[in-house]
């Protein structure tokens, strides 16, 4: 891996932006630093030292990337889609002992509650990214589930 | 760094309008133009340019759009809009009676003249 590869990795992991600014701020970071190295090999540098070069003077990645995020930063639909997943999830275990009578067919309640948890993490997926999305899956959901089996096991 | 509180960051959205009003340009050569023309003095960190210039395309007063060439990189050329050119217009204006206060106040700093500028001011 090249060292502008490897700054790329470095952006994109601290970068929480939604995949296509995303997608676009690597593209023209990588464009940029192509051209800054393309330059400083013209002044006589080898190319180890003139992607050195034009990596410092583009500056550190994790202070663009939170640059970034102030700008791009997650909106308030991320966390509403985040917050509806989790509910949604939480519920359909809760509810997934409890018998329901829809027209004659005796099912589990969480059967229809669960399948909609499903779109938002779809959405969570698709619009922000695996990488954010296994954090949210993580953080949150384990504390969750955490939190609700103490409860399940205190109640019963 | 320790270039968190440098008062020239500040005023890299009014520098990138200034230089977009001439002609499209896109972040490497924004870059460049700013080191050059302020001889040095605007240097910013390049990396830094791009939130500046994504802020100010939400806002809104610049567009950027991709120009695929058939050799060489693409690039993304920022342009300015109408909204945009009047911001720069008020901002240059803000920018020009700020900057001139602040020489006139920090230069009124002696013991002459900070009488003479209180009583101007009075």
């Amino acid at each position: 891996m090249t060292a502008i590869e490897e700054y790329l990795a470095e952006l994109q992991s601290h970068l929480a932006v939604v995949l296509l600014t995303e997608r676009e701020v690597l593209r023209e970071v990588r464009a940029h630093l192509e051209e800054a190295v393309a330059e400083e090999m013209a002044r006589g540098w080898d190319p180890a030292a003139a992607t050195r070069r034009a990596l410092s003077r583009f500056g550190e990645a994790r202070n663009l990337a939170r640059e970034m995020e102030s700008v791009h930063g997650n909106s308030v639909w991320f966390l509403l889609s985040v917050g509806v997943f989790i509910t949604l999830l939480v519920i359909a275990n809760i509810t997934a002992v409890r018998l329901v009578d829809v027209g004659g067919l005796i099912l589990p309640a969480a059967v229809v509650i669960f399948p909609i948890s499903y779109i938002f993490g779809d959405i969570l997926t698709e619009v922000y990214g695996y990488r954010q999305a296994r954090r949210v899956l993580r953080q949150l959901g384990l504390a969750l589930s955490a939190v609700e089996g103490m409860m399940v096991y205190r109640d019963g | 760094m320790g270039r968190e509180n440098d008062p020239r960051q500040g005023a890299s959205a009014v520098l990138i309008l200034r230089l977009l009003q001439e002609r499209p340009m896109y972040g490497y050569l924004i870059a460049k133009e700013l080191a050059q023309r302020s001889e040095g003095y605007f240097d910013f960190k390049e990396g830094s340019l791009y939130p500046a210039l994504h802020k100010l395309e939400r806002e809104g007063l610049i567009r950027g759009d991709w120009q695929v060439v058939e050799q060489g990189p693409s690039r993304k050329y920022y342009h300015l809009t109408e909204k945009g050119q009047r911001a720069l217009q008020e901002s240059a204006q803000e920018w020009l009676a700020f900057s001139e206060r602040l020489a006139r106040f920090l230069g009124g700093q002696g013991p002459q003249s900070a009488t003479g500028a209180a009583g101007g001011g009075a």
